[in-house]
């Protein structure tokens, strides 16, 4: 028993490098037979509780025109983010060839079968993966274009792990501003760098002669991160204050329309670009 | 003590931890009903058998608990829990005489005392850990302190929940095959 609480010890203090190989096949192997014993239960508990969201939509048919408009809507920003590129380039045929290959994506959806224990923060584990199809660095959304997080790129075959965009493990998230009632205006947006803030929020500071209204939506527009997350919803500014430290600039709290944890499926989205390897 | 049982109960704590049990949550505060479990099991069976479920029970924790390394590869880090649980009983263990087992009050101040534990063995092994490169705690970005304060509400919420559930696991007293002794338990009737 020494034994084990010593080996313990060592494991607990080892260098992450020498864990992350073998640790996640061996948690991955101890999931396996627990996903549908999760997924049932994770199914009772949106039956018994489910999401504010869920609550709000009166028929199938509205939920799936709400999904249809808002899908449009992302492809739209994604597609104007794509346009800004398209004439900062110089050679007009090599940005009319990525222009061609940037729309079609492939669905699935994933059920969220089990999250840590310990808390209500962290990635999710999802009930599909490669298998069925998943990617590492996919894109996970909910109600067509809301960004909800990422594929981790360690996908296994039946099962693959979602990181909420609001984890700090995404490090910063360029996106711009959309504010309210300007979707078709043409004007220049404003360009904002998010930062993860806790309790599922985020943040980013903006010169404070800048006058942000509430509810101003933000999109992302992050190089960093998959082409098919570009111009996506992730979140709305519900704050504006004046940094102490920095009287000359604003911090915005921006509230993501919906945190992962508190959903019980989502739809990832695979780049045609990323889909090379032929899966059905 | 039933082994066969214990890892069902195991299992079944582990899958409504991880799955169910934020139905029950209260901004952002859930219980635990692994935790629970163990101090139902540190209060009648033998002091050998209570370390092994703490270290099993240890182990099982973090194996679910999934950490990022270089913002996407996932992996387990053992220990926390393990030493966390272990610390626990260890702590637990002697208090045992001194309350009524089957009093469910007891249960419940001894499962808020015992998960305060395993969270301080959690957020000190955590923070030795923040200090590696390119390592983030599970509470980033916020700080150790306000982790912890978040931890020992769930504590207090699972010493909560621990009361009817330790009711329930004490009917089931007969199938666990603990070795009674000349445990103190409470007068009835």
């Amino acid at each position: 028993m020494i034994a084990s609480v010593v080996l313990s010890l060592c494991l607990s203090l080892a260098p992450t490098s020498w864990l992350v190989p073998w640790t996640a096949d061996i948690g991955a192997i101890i999931s396996l037979p627990l996903a549908p014993l999760e997924h049932a239960a994770t199914r009772a508990r949106f039956w018994l509780r489910p999401s504010m969201e869920q609550e709000d939509l009166s028929s199938l048919q509205v939920e799936q025109l709400i999904e249809e408009r808002d899908r449009y809507r992302g492809m739209l920003y994604q597609q104007r983010l794509k346009i800004r590129e398209l004439q900062s380039q110089v050679q007009e045929l090599q940005a009319a060839a990525q222009f061609g290959s940037s729309n079609s994506s492939r669905l699935l959806i994933a059920g969220v079968s089990g999250r840590r224990a310990s808390g209500v923060t962290g990635p999710l584990r999802l009930n599909i993966g490669s298998r069925q199809g998943v990617l590492p660095s996919s894109v996970a959304v909910h109600r067509g274009d809301h960004l909800v997080g990422l594929i981790s790129d360690d996908v296994q075959r039946l099962s693959s792990l979602l990181i909420p965009i609001t984890d700090p493990s995404n490090g910063l998230i360029e996106g711009f501003l959309v504010p309210p009632g300007t979707a078709d205006s043409r004007s220049q947006f404003m360009r904002v760098q998010l930062a993860p803030s806790g309790g599922g929020m985020l943040h980013a500071d903006l010169d404070a002669r800048l006058e942000v209204p509430l509810n101003t939506e933000v999109r992302i527009d992050d190089p960093g991160l998959p082409a098919g997350a570009q111009g996506m919803r992730i979140g709305r500014v519900v704050d504006v204050s004046r940094r102490d430290e920095q009287p000359l600039r604003n911090r915005l709290i921006i509230q993501p329309w919906f945190n992962a944890h508190e959903l019980a499926s989502v739809t990832i989205k695979i780049d045609a670009q990323q889909d090379e390897g032929g899966h059905p | 003590m039933n082994w066969g049982l214990y890892i069902v109960a195991l299992v079944i704590a582990m899958v409504l931890d991880v799955s169910f049990v934020q139905v029950f949550a209260i901004n952002h505060v859930i219980p635990s009903l692994a935790m629970c479990l163990l101090v139902f099991v540190c209060l009648y069976a033998s002091r050998d058998s209570v370390l092994w479920a703490a270290l099993l029970m240890g182990l099982l924790l973090d194996m679910t608990d999934v950490h990022l390394y270089m913002g996407s590869r996932p992996y387990h880090l053992v220990g926390p829990h393990v030493l966390g649980c272990f610390f626990a009983v260890c702590l637990v263990l002697p208090l045992r005489a001194m309350v009524f087992r089957r009093n469910p009050l007891a249960i419940g101040v001894m499962t808020v005392l015992l998960s305060i534990a395993v969270s301080l063995v959690y957020c000190f092994l955590w923070q030795i850990r923040s200090w590696y490169p390119d390592v983030l705690p599970p509470w980033s970005p916020e700080g150790v302190g306000s982790a912890f304060w978040r931890l020992v509400l769930c504590s207090l919420y699972s010493g909560l929940i621990a009361m009817p559930l330790g009711w329930l696991l004490t009917r089931t007293l007969p199938a666990w095959g603990f070795a009674m002794g000349n445990s103190r338990t409470a007068r009835r009737g």
